[in-house]
């Protein structure tokens, strides 16, 4: 059996501004075991980048955890000093940010970067150690060995992309989260990016947090889906279920909104609306104005998960023997 | 409406953005053209819109070449039949202007209306595009409202006019999930209401296929299959479309274990791969592909493609 390998626990975090605390992260747990793939799938202003940010204690500015507990590998994330959180993060944790692009330094080549992020975090290794690190590492994604001292502009999208990716299991962490890794890609890049993901995956069994909006890609690669929606996560669990038996009207909506490649073309309905201010997140449901299934009770309170089928889990009073429907 | 166009250049290198696109589109039809970033897609929707001069070849529009003397002179008559909505909802209002402001232009400017019934033209308009009640948004400015919002502002101010054509660069992928549907729903809408014809871009290959009657790819600057939407997609000829429909993510169909069975990126657009601009990715490209590009061959009464296979 997978041991947890990462358990999320009632996180609050957000940011402090002049007009008050914006509650990105409302109240969000979740388990991640090891090997596991769990989606994330929200959209714009859902709160998906701050957890991410979160989980790895890079917020910044006026961004912050207000409570809840981080546990990665029997330690609470929350509590650990700056100190302690730079000899851990990229060893047993790491990140591959959204449009690559913008995450290399332009000035540097890449196979400075490589080494940098190596002896960032790995003392003593040698220069030479470093850059057979670096070449195994590239070649691991594909990317040529000459291709080592080119700078991020002479690389295509993908290719940056996968450098990113490269530099993120440099160390051979235990948790790599990825924010929107393909989204800036073009479809064939995307497939081929999401198909080294999993070989890597399967030869080195790192757990992965991918984040994205992309449902369509979530539901084919992930173990574990999640959807997040103001902050909150408000259905979780297999991927397959999920998709064949979506539960909460947002996770419905959601379903609704991507156009199949095969069979029957019928009209789709999305969902009207947008997502309500986090600067002032309001009571009960957050969905409340724009559910097609609204009741009285989900304004006025916040539905707990309930388990519909196994290891599946939902927010709503749907389920939860509320009365009317609005 | 035709339109052959060829060879598109600029500065001393030339990007190769179009070579030889020949296609053409009837009233109510909408085509898509999919293609990746950097196929040339975009410029095709530019030329039409005249941002930009063909290098060579010719654009028609209701039989009349869109060059012509005739129409250069009454410029105004083909900006008002033709119009264009871009990808960034933000980046095509001016955000020192009101809504009212921004929708009031169009019917001004084209004489559709006169400063004392205009207010009613640009509330009609609001509540076609679904923002009702128009009250609450014609004062307010840009940034007060959300993208799936301004979209629709886009689409208010292009329809205003009762275009023939309207022209759709990516009208949707800056925008969250939820709302694509909505303003994919509502293009459709005016097409069946108003008879509007669509050029609409995108390289959401199941966008394309839920919108459009007609899907044209495009690789590289080069027009490789032409044909109805559905049958494009489920019965692919280019080894190119059929890249790409085996890329796109398919939940319905189930895991996918099957590998993509090319690497590589997309060619430069200035010194492109001689011959078919395809062949140093394609799986079953054979000496020939190198040597010169394939004419457009009829597979069957309405689908093309580009392609010495056939």
């Amino acid at each position: 059996m997978s041991e947890i390998v990462l358990d999320v626990n009632s996180l609050e975090a957000g940011y402090e501004t002049k007009l008050g605390r914006v509650m990105a992260v409302n109240d969000v747990s979740f388990q991640l075991k090891k090997g596991e793939l769990i989606g994330i799938a929200g959209e714009s202003g859902c709160g998906k980048s701050t957890l991410a940010y979160s989980i790895m204690n890079l917020l910044e500015d006026n961004g912050r955890i207000f409570s809840g507990k981080i546990d990665f590998n029997g330690s609470n994330l929350v509590d650990f000093s700056a100190k302690e959180i730079k000899t851990f993060r990229w060893k047993e944790m790491s990140m591959v940010f959204q449009s690559a692009m913008n995450a290399l330094n332009p000035v540097m080549k890449i196979s400075e970067q490589l080494i940098d992020a190596l002896k960032a975090h790995q003392r003593g290794i040698s220069n030479s150690e470093a850059r057979t690190r670096a070449e195994e590492m590239l070649e691991l994604v594909d990317i040529q060995k000459d291709r080592l001292d080119s700078y991020p502009h002479q690389l295509s999208g993908g290719m940056k992309q996968r450098v990113m990716i490269a530099m993120a299991m440099i160390l051979n962490p235990d948790l790599i989260i990825m924010d929107e890794p393909t989204t800036a890609l073009d479809v064939v890049v995307q497939r081929n990016i999401i198909e080294k993901i999993e070989d890597l995956r399967n030869e080195f069994n790192f757990s992965i947090i991918f984040i994205t909006h992309d449902l369509s890609l979530l539901v084919e690669i992930s173990d574990k889906l999640a959807i997040m929606y103001a902050g909150k996560i408000l259905e979780i669990g297999p991927a397959v279920q999920l998709y064949s038996n979506p539960l909460h009207p947002y996770t419905v909506g959601l379903m609704n909104s991507f156009p199949p490649l095969t069979g029957e073309i019928i009209e789709m309905q999305g969902i009207e609306g947008k997502p309500p201010d986090l600067l002032n997140p309001p009571t009960g449901c957050p969905f409340y104005p724009r559910c097609q299934k609204r009741m009285k009770i989900c304004k006025e309170q916040m539905p707990d998960f309930k388990e519909i089928e196994k290891n599946h889990r939902v927010r709503c009073f749907l389920y939860q023997g509320g009365n009317k429907i609005e | 409406m035709h339109f052959p166009v060829k060879k598109f250049g600029r500065k001393e290198e030339y990007v190769h953005a179009m070579d030889n696109i020949s296609f053409s589109l009837s009233k109510g039809e909408i085509l898509a053209i999919v293609g990746e970033s950097g196929s040339g897609k975009t410029t095709i929707a530019n030329v039409v819109a005249k941002l930009h001069q063909p290098t060579s070849g010719k654009i028609y529009f209701d039989d009349q070449d869109i060059y012509a003397k005739k129409v250069r002179k009454n410029n105004l008559q083909y900006r008002k039949n033709v119009q264009m909505i871009f990808q960034d909802p933000f980046g095509a209002l001016n955000p020192t202007h009101t809504i009212r402001s921004i929708l009031e232009r169009p019917f001004i400017i084209h004489n559709l209306a006169d400063r004392k019934n205009v207010e009613e033209k640009i509330k009609e308009v609001l509540i076609q595009v679904g923002l009702e009640p128009p009250e609450q948004f014609i004062d307010k400015f840009p940034h007060e409202l959300s993208g799936g919002q301004l979209q629709r502002i886009n689409i208010a101010r292009a329809i205003s006019v009762e275009p023939v054509l309207l022209l759709a660069d990516e009208p949707t992928s800056m925008l969250d999930v939820s709302i694509r549907i909505i303003i994919m729903n509502m293009i459709k809408k005016f097409r069946e209401e108003d008879n509007i014809s669509y050029l609409y871009i995108t390289h959401n290959l199941a966008g394309a296929r839920y919108i459009a009657d007609r899907i044209g790819v495009m690789y590289a600057g080069i027009l490789m299959e032409l044909g109805p939407a559905d049958e494009i997609i489920q019965n692919a000829f280019h080894p190119y479309t059929q890249l790409l429909r085996s890329a796109a993510p398919q939940p319905e169909k189930g895991f996918k274990d099957s590998q993509l069975t090319t690497q590589g990126e997309i060619p430069s657009l200035i010194n492109p791969p001689s011959g078919c601009r395809f062949h140093p990715r394609c799986p079953k490209a054979m000496p020939e592909c190198s040597k010169k590009i394939p004419e457009m061959i009829k597979i069957s009464e309405n689908h093309q493609v580009r392609c010495l296979l056939y």
